[in-house]
């Protein structure tokens, strides 16, 4: 299991991953309240595509299980109007990696 | 395709066109993971099969993860499977036939898709190319599921391609016109005959001819060609 703050430096590496390769252009430094996806985010698109493949392969490496992010499955996310904070996704991921023990 | 052992996905491999390719691609010395439901039809030394239905969203992300953690990277994915089945006309078609449709042909190709795409945004390269048919531009009569759902291929491989264009991902299609595989030989000469009339080249046509233009949409120098369908055997 990952503690929500273990998470939260999981996205945190991901996003520096993706500075590294190009694909984000400046650092995030991330806080709870960053935004990932939606108004405010430094992601673009392919940014974030990027960042979830990236953040789904970190979680597998780092928990050495098959982890699939599904959107839809993050509490209070509308797909209609998609928001999400780096906080919000640190607290799915840590649902989802101790769902993972039981 | 010059280079050799690139690592391929070709799905539907245990017939057909399917298995076709993946037997040339096998003889080409390139590594080939198929799936079908059902088990393996023939042996090569590079070829891995994996039995699943594409259609189910769980089974394709698991085998799409397996490819990639047992050969790191996937160069190419050929999206091949599907049914046909049935010529009957809409008025008469049942519901299930529908769900099947839906589910393999297209749900199926998007699942595969959606994944390896995912693998392949991470490695900024790769090959798309999916398989639809010259059923879309003929408008048959008795094909409103078949053509509808491969015309579903196209639209969705051409938003692929505009996707993952900024990665260097390339999504092309190749729609074949009749080749006589099992399938095609079940509906009859009658309707094979009646096929060839429609098309502008009047033969069937064969598996080296398709992985002609598969291996053309693969290759590295066709890095600048995506979103692009290419018709075999028809003025379109």
């Amino acid at each position: 299991m990952l503690s929500y703050e273990q998470s939260l430096n999981v996205i945190q590496e991901s996003l520096e991953s993706l500075q590294q390769a190009g694909i984000i252009a400046e650092h995030i430094s991330i806080s709870a309240d960053t935004v990932i996806l939606g108004a405010g985010s430094e992601l673009d698109s392919l940014g974030f595509v990027t960042f979830i493949s990236d953040l789904e392969e970190r979680l597998c490496d780092e928990t050495n299980q098959d982890i699939y992010l599904v959107l839809d499955e993050i509490g209070d996310f509308n797909i209609n109007n998609p928001f999400l904070s780096a906080g919000t996704i640190a607290k799915y991921i840590e649902t989802l990696t101790r769902n993972l023990e039981g | 395709m010059e280079s050799t052992n690139r690592v391929m996905v070709i799905t539907g491999t245990s017939k057909g066109i399917g298995r076709g390719m993946a037997e040339y691609y096998c003889a080409k010395g390139h590594t080939v993971f198929g799936c079908s439901r059902g088990p393996a039809t023939f042996e090569a030394e590079t070829y891995h099969h994996h039995q699943l239905d594409i259609g189910d969203e769980k089974m394709v992300r698991e085998w799409i993860r397996s490819i990639k953690k047992t050969a790191q990277r996937i160069d190419v994915l050929v999206c091949n499977a599907g049914v046909v089945e049935s010529t009957l006309q809409m008025t008469v078609t049942p519901g299930n036939l529908v769900d099947l449709y839906l589910r393999t042909n297209f749900a199926g190709t998007y699942f595969v898709c959606r994944e390896v795409a995912k693998v392949m945004l991470l490695q900024r390269a790769g090959r798309i190319i999916t398989i639809s048919s010259i059923m879309t531009r003929l408008h048959e009569p008795g094909t409103s599921l078949y053509s509808a759902t491969k015309s579903a291929i196209v639209e969705m491989t051409k938003v692929l391609a505009r996707e993952l264009a900024p990665l260097g991902i390339t999504c092309n299609v190749v729609a074949p016109s009749l080749i006589l595989t099992e399938a095609a030989k079940s509906f009859g000469e009658e309707w094979q005959k009646h096929m060839l009339e429609k098309q502008t080249l009047k033969r069937e046509i064969t598996v080296d001819e398709i992985c002609n233009v598969v291996s053309f949409f693969a290759s590295p120098e066709s890095g600048c060609i995506t979103g692009e369908v290419i018709h075999m055997g028809l003025v379109s």
